[in-house]
């Protein structure tokens, strides 16, 4: 048995999202684990079948949000555990149950009116090794495995089983059997069958030891579902499921937004030729922008990863290239290109404005989310040189130019020049340097420059932009998406 | 006489009571007032000595922004009903403000598309600043206005601000929340 720990696991800082999901489960975990009988073992209830109880830790500092197709929030955080328990049936199914790879999270479900939260326990189980990339709201087209969901008393609510990323079949153990099972619309395309059976054993190993629980007989209803859910299918038989007063999405089914790749940098809005830019500029950075770039590029919430999307649009100031929205929603920056002054600048140049808006989204992030003294002291110092609470074009900018972030656009930019042909050499390291400077002349650095350097970036900078000759300079870049 | 004096007298307490209506150009000049003091002269964007701003496509999204925020700013945020609120800001800033050349800093140049067009390279590095018609709520006692610097194909930022009104007549700003950066 291996668990799997969600990788890049970061120091404990909090976004306010989850500080207020982890005081509301402070004070309301001793309810939640209530298990209205001493000891940890399973055993039946008047409603319910208590798994043996294990002890939990969240990890607080990492998760991922979506939302139920109701319209609920929900945040999956990563559990972590000495031990889990494995069904009987999948450890019968193997002849080693160290192939058997787990994971544990933790969903909180926001209550659409007032401030409380529905919270279930999930783990998954499959003999794949891509088990990190599963997720309550979204399952693998290759996926086979267990789900199985339980109150934070570790109590029994269901277990799903997926083939090819489709859900096959889900079953539900009920303690009396004339009560009826709270599955929604399950008789719509699916077939249950509702029969005795011995109590599900489970098996809980620490240190290669292991112990069997099992007890006495329950009545378990599984329905198999003819409209299999998941990525590839056309939606499940029942499409949720309650315990109590609590509902829950069925995995798999929950709203993605349109985008199962919410954790890549979104430019599915963005021309082909356009993308291929800015791929090419990814694929060829080094040194920090590929560490950027990768922060963005990661598949963990924020903090471990940051989210953007490139999309084409007007922006406030319709002179500009390009701007970047200063506030996250959702953990998202969006970067707006406006096509209208972009449609005639060199590849050379429509690669520095992305350069350039990235940084941006980076520093908002890095100011959002705190990860070292190093960036943040610095963005602080900047704030309090220019005497502003709120990042703007002057702190950010000055920042840009007076540390190494003038240097790095303009390496990046040479590595991406030379991935894509040009030679470099030619062109010269100070083409790069004066093209760095894009966007950044209102800057006190700028202003020092003697008046022919700035005259030699801004004609460089124009005949880029435009693909034209400017005051005897000329592009030296090809029009980009012709 | 004396129900002149006694005239007089009234309309001297009503003033200094604060009654006087806000001055919109008060929230302009003390929000470009760190530009004005580091500058002789500082362009600010009027077209046909008019000032107007709009939201782009129509999202005014005043409300959220100080609804996500409220812990940071105005004790005074309960007051407010959002529809009202949304609505009436909205419409204040988005309105069109005839400039009176009096009651803006003298440092203040008004400039147009035009005057753009004929600096250097188009324009296209020139630094100015946008501002809307300020929006006063909850009886002139706050303030909100949009503001910006445009300098280029990749410069600038536009934030909203609020201002809350001091005793003395003076406006202090209490909360800032950029939108934008390029």
């Amino acid at each position: 048995m291996q668990q799997e720990e969600f990788p890049n696991k970061v120091a404990e800082t909090y976004d306010p999202a989850s500080e207020n999901i982890k005081n509301w489960f402070e004070a309301n975990k001793e309810v939640l684990i209530s298990r209205n009988q001493q000891g940890s073992e399973s055993f039946r209830t008047k409603n319910n079948f208590l798994f043996p109880y294990i002890e939990k830790e969240i990890d607080w500092t990492q998760h991922k949000t979506y939302k139920f197709k109701d319209g609920r929030e929900v945040a999956e955080f990563p559990v972590l555990s000495e031990k889990i328990p494995i069904p009987g049936f999948l450890v019968d199914s193997v002849d080693d149950k160290s192939k058997i790879k787990i994971k544990q999270s933790v969903l909180f479900v926001k209550k659409l009116e007032g401030t409380d939260y529905s919270p279930l326990l999930v783990r998954f189980y499959s003999l794949q090794e891509n088990i990190d990339q599963v997720s309550y709201n979204h399952i693998p087209k290759d996926w086979n495995g267990i789900i199985e969901a339980f109150g934070m008393n570790d109590g029994h609510f269901i277990t799903f089983n997926f083939e090819d990323g489709k859900m096959v079949s889900y079953s539900k153990i009920k303690a009396n059997e004339a009560k009826s099972l709270k599955l929604r619309n399950e008789n719509k395309s699916s077939t249950c069958y509702t029969y005795l059976v011995e109590n599900p054993y489970h098996m809980v190993c620490i240190g290669g030891k292991c112990t069997t629980h099992h007890q006495g007989y329950s009545v378990r209803t599984v329905c198999i579902t003819y409209q299999p859910s998941g990525p590839g299918g056309s939606g499940p038989g029942g499409d949720s499921f309650c315990e109590e007063f609590d509902c829950y999405a069925f995995p798999g089914t929950v709203d993605l937004g349109d985008k199962l790749e919410e954790d890549k940098i979104d430019m599915e809005e963005l021309s082909d030729c356009h993308k291929k830019i800015i791929e090419g500029l990814i694929g060829s950075t080094q040194q920090e922008f590929k560490r950027i770039f990768e922060k963005f590029n990661g598949n963990q919430p924020a903090p471990a990863n940051y989210n953007v999307k490139f999309q084409y649009g007007v922006c406030a100031n319709p002179n500009a290239n390009a701007c970047t929205s200063s506030t996250l929603v959702n953990n998202w920056s969006t970067i707006t290109f406006n096509p209208n002054n972009l449609g005639n600048a060199t590849d050379l140049s429509f690669a520095r404005t992305v350069l350039h808006e990235t940084l941006h989204a980076y520093l908002l992030f890095e100011a959002a989310y705190p990860s070292n003294c190093d960036l943040n002291c610095l963005l602080n110092s900047y704030l309090n040189r220019y005497n502003t609470q709120t990042h703007n074009n002057q702190t950010h900018h000055n920042l840009f130019v007076e540390t190494k972030f003038l240097n790095d656009i303009a390496t990046e930019l040479r590595n991406y020049a030379a991935g894509v042909g040009y030679n470099v050499n030619t062109l010269g390291n100070q083409f790069f340097k004066d093209m760095a400077w894009g966007g950044l002349h209102d800057t006190d650095l700028f202003k020092t420059l003697n008046q022919s350097d700035r005259n030699r970036i801004s004609n460089l900078l124009l005949a880029e932009n435009t693909s034209s000759t400017q005051n005897n300079v000329s592009p030296k870049g090809i029009k980009a998406c012709e | 006489m004396r129900i002149i004096t006694l005239f007089i007298l009234l309309l001297t307490v009503t003033n200094g009571c604060g009654s006087k209506e806000p001055d919109p150009f008060d929230i302009i000049n003390v929000t470009l007032h760190k530009y004005l003091t580091e500058n002789n002269e500082v362009l600010l964007f009027a077209e046909g000595n008019e000032i107007n701003f709009n939201f782009l496509e129509n999202q005014c999204m005043v409300w959220d922004i100080l609804n996500i925020n409220k812990e940071k700013i105005l004790e005074d945020f309960e007051l407010l009903s959002e529809n009202e609120f949304q609505e009436s800001i909205c419409k204040q800033l988005e309105s069109t403000l005839v400039v009176d050349h009096k009651k803006l800093s003298k440092k203040l140049k008004l400039i147009d598309n035009n005057y753009l067009k004929n600096q250097e390279y188009g324009g296209a590095f020139t630094s100015y600043h946008v501002v809307s018609n300020p929006a006063f709520f909850l009886n002139g006692k706050y303030a909100m206005i949009y503001k910006a610097v445009h300098c280029g194909m990749e410069c600038g930022d536009g934030m909203i601000e609020v201002y809350e009104a001091n005793l003395s007549g003076s406006w202090r700003l209490v909360f800032s929340h950029l939108l934008w950066i390029s």
